[in-house]
């Protein structure tokens, strides 16, 4: 009995394992979930959903050696459904509206982005999120709020790590423009009174 | 960088699960799980030996799941109502005290909300241990080691009772003071009952090993009631709500009454009916008082003299000194003790009649009337308290007398009668001694003794006179004393014929106290005629 039960500990069966990677992520999972698409149910929903999918996939046969990745897949998966369920303007339309040009070489540099960043208010960055299209959001958040690195990024989203790595860059950009269009218009309004 | 990402994760960190959705979110999922399990093959991979197993067992578990179900239905039941149903009457030793102490005890001990609750649940825990150690001490199972049990519990329970009455006195001192009463009131029958288990069965060696095992538990319950009872008298309820308490109690114990009078003998009604009638003339002198009746102020200080002339020296006669005796001590305390020396220095009694008449001259200031009011509802209440455990415990009935646990409180008149009954004892001695024909080897403590025992009568007279009862109980109990050591000295030798009988049925008969007084005084002036006629 009590050898049996040590190498469960270890290994663990298919349950245990699942069930501890539920205890271990559903809160990250469900933060990364609702900061994409700002509704704390379909949240939960879509939280859930990964959950049953990444079993059902463990039903059928699979193996999981890290769960992490795989269920920011999924998850990313489920999110992008949501998405197109809502209808929400393309990315192009976006970024069209914006006014935002392709990036230049320098935008491939991890440096650059650190250097951005630091011009930047985290706080106030936050709370722009929101408002932010989906596709510099979900790098956003993968890098900030989820750590993830460019490299697990890449593999998550099947992009290149350069393609990543820009994205973030310009996130970043559009946060700080997005951030100042705000001060302008409070001072505006300021200024109005 | 740094500092953006900090910042940034800070702030989504605010983003989580709520522990309900978290809970919900688990719920869906391993139900989920339930309704679509691994397939048999799919448990047995990862190569590990023992796997094969573990899916075989669970197999079998999994055909007969229905089953399982409904057992484990039935037993969750049985766990959950029965187990504490039957475990209500373990005691320790038995397989479901622990069920009883541990889970049931401590599932109704976290139901009760008001602290004033909670002292009272803690305190009937501590009153079941002692019945319990009691219990097992009658059968004979009293170990060691389960009584050093029931030592700790009613250590912890006490404790726990303190604790909850020192949280209340922060938020409601009037609370906390009630229930401190409560808790000394039920120590003291706890005490009492302990005595009188152990006196109960001296009788065998077996008995005897017995009654040596709950001495240890007597003597801790002894010190918490000390304890409880010094606590208890250092609070300060205020009067309104003190009063409300002992009407609201009184009206409970009238109803409990009520129910057991059909079943009770009539001597018990008696008992009790007496008992209600001393506490009811408590709380009457206390009302009274409150209101500042002069009739009830006079009652007061004659009580207040008796208590004063009792306790205190003629030096340390101050007014703030009475009120403190009065509220802090009970009557009967020190009355051993007084006895004792009034038999040793024949001066005492002479000296404390006259603090008693001096003390007369005091007048009561508001604060000492307050006291007493105090102490007289407090006793008033106790003593309900008291009545309603002997009324509901059969435990407690059986292992005490209501004399025991609760003595008559005496009127004056009650007391009168009961100090000349005596008296006309003690004078039928003095007179049959009169008649003894002395010998030498006796004269000289006969001579003393009866200087003694005439002194004491002397000083009773004039208590009697002055209405001053304590001193009057002490000086009766001294000469009574006094005349049983004489009548032992002379009890051998032959009795001269019979020349003093005319006196005897005269004492016996009267009623009147000065009349008595001026025939024991003339009785007392004959003793040493007499003795020289014996010479």
């Amino acid at each position: 009995m009590v050898g049996q039960r040590m190498k469960d500990d270890i290994t663990g069966s298919h349950e245990e394992r699942f069930l501890k990677a539920f205890e271990e992520y559903s809160d990250a999972l469900f933060r990364h979930a609702f900061l994409r698409i700002s509704d704390r149910e379909r949240a939960v929903d879509v939280v859930h959903d990964t959950f049953t999918k990444v079993w059902t996939y463990v039903r059928n046969g699979h193996e999981i050696d890290q769960f992490r990745p795989f269920l920011y897949k999924v998850l990313n998966n489920l999110i992008i459904d949501e998405y197109r369920k809502a209808k929400e303007a393309s990315l192009d339309a976006l970024m069209e509206i914006d006014g935002i040009d392709e990036g230049t070489f320098d935008e491939l540099s991890e440096n650059t982005v650190e250097s951005l960043a630091a011009t930047l208010d985290g706080k106030k960055a936050f709370e722009m999120l929101e408002e932010m299209p989906d596709t510099y959001k979900e790098v956003i958040i993968l890098k900030f709020v989820d750590g993830l690195g460019p490299k697990e990024i890449a593999v998550l989203l099947e992009e290149s790590e350069n393609v990543v790595s820009v994205r973030i860059h310009r996130g970043l950009k559009v946060l700080r423009q997005m951030i100042e269009q705000k001060e302008k218009e409070a001072a505006a309004k300021v200024g109005k009174k | 960088m740094k500092r953006f990402s900090q910042q940034f994760k800070k702030k989504s960190e605010t983003i989580r699960l709520r522990a309900s959705e978290r809970g919900d979110l688990r719920d869906r999922l391993t139900s989920y799980m339930e309704y679509h399990p691994l397939p048999a093959d799919r448990k047995a991979s990862k190569s590990v030996s023992t796997e094969g197993f573990v899916s075989e067992s669970s197999r079998r578990i999994s055909i007969s799941m229905t089953y399982v179900r409904g057992l484990a239905g039935a037993f969750a039941v049985f766990m959950i109502v029965g187990v504490p149903v039957v475990a209500e009457k373990a005691v320790p030793g038995d397989m479901l005290y622990a069920v009883k102490t541990n889970i049931t005890e401590e599932v109704r001990a976290s139901l009760t909300l008001s602290p004033y609750a909670k002292v009272e649940w803690e305190t009937e825990r501590l009153e079941r241990r002692v019945a319990e150690a009691r219990l097992l001490a009658t059968e004979g199972k009293l170990t060691p080691e389960v009584e050093a049990e029931v030592a700790q519990a009613v250590k912890e329970h006490t404790d726990a009772a303190q604790e909850g009455i020192a949280s209340m006195r922060e938020t409601d001192e009037d609370e906390a003071a009630m229930a401190e009463i409560t808790f000394a009131s039920a120590m003291e029958v706890q005490s009492d009952v302990l005595a009188g288990t152990m006196a109960k069965e001296p009788d065998s060696v077996d008995s005897v090993e017995r009654g040596q095992s709950i001495v240890v538990l007597a003597g801790i319950v002894n010190g918490v009631r000390d304890h409880a009872s010094v606590a208890q008298a250092g609070s300060k309820p205020s009067y309104t709500k003190l009063l409300a308490n002992v009407e609201s109690q009184t009206t409970r114990v009238y109803e409990l009454f009520e129910s057991v009078k059909k079943q009770a003998g009539d001597e018990e009604i008696l008992n009790i009916e007496r008992r209600l009638a001393d506490i009811g003339r408590k709380v009457t002198t206390a009302i009274d008082l409150h209101a500042n009746e002069p009739e009830a102020i006079v009652k007061v200080e004659s009580v207040i003299e008796e208590m004063t002339s009792e306790d205190v020296p003629a030096e340390e006669e101050e007014p703030v000194d009475v009120a403190q005796e009065v509220a802090a001590e009970a009557e009967e305390s020190s009355e051993d003790t007084a006895t004792t020396t009034a038999e040793n220095e024949p001066e005492v009694p002479v000296e404390e009649a006259i603090d008693a008449v001096v003390v007369q001259e005091v007048v009561l200031t508001d604060e000492e009337r307050n006291a007493y009011t105090i102490a007289l509802l407090r006793e008033a209440l106790t003593g309900v308290q008291k009545l309603i455990i002997f009324m509901t415990d059969i435990d407690v009935r059986e292992n005490v007398t209501i004399e025991e646990l609760l003595p008559v409180t005496f009127t004056e008149q009650e007391r009168t009668d009961t100090i000349l009954t005596q008296l006309d004892e003690v004078l039928l001695i003095q007179a049959d001694i009169e008649r003894v024909a002395i010998t030498d080897a006796v004269r000289e403590q006969v001579v003393l003794g009866s200087a003694l025992l005439a002194t004491e009568l002397e000083s009773l007279t004039q208590m009697l006179a002055e209405r001053n009862l304590a001193q009057a109980e002490k000086n009766i109990a001294a000469a009574t004393v006094i005349a049983d050591e004489l009548r032992e000295l002379t009890v051998d030798l032959p009795r001269m014929a019979d020349t003093e009988e005319v006196v005897q049925p005269e004492v016996a008969e009267d009623g009147e106290v000065s009349e008595e007084a001026e025939k024991s005084e003339e009785v007392d002036e004959e003793v040493p005629a007499e003795e020289d006629v014996a010479e």
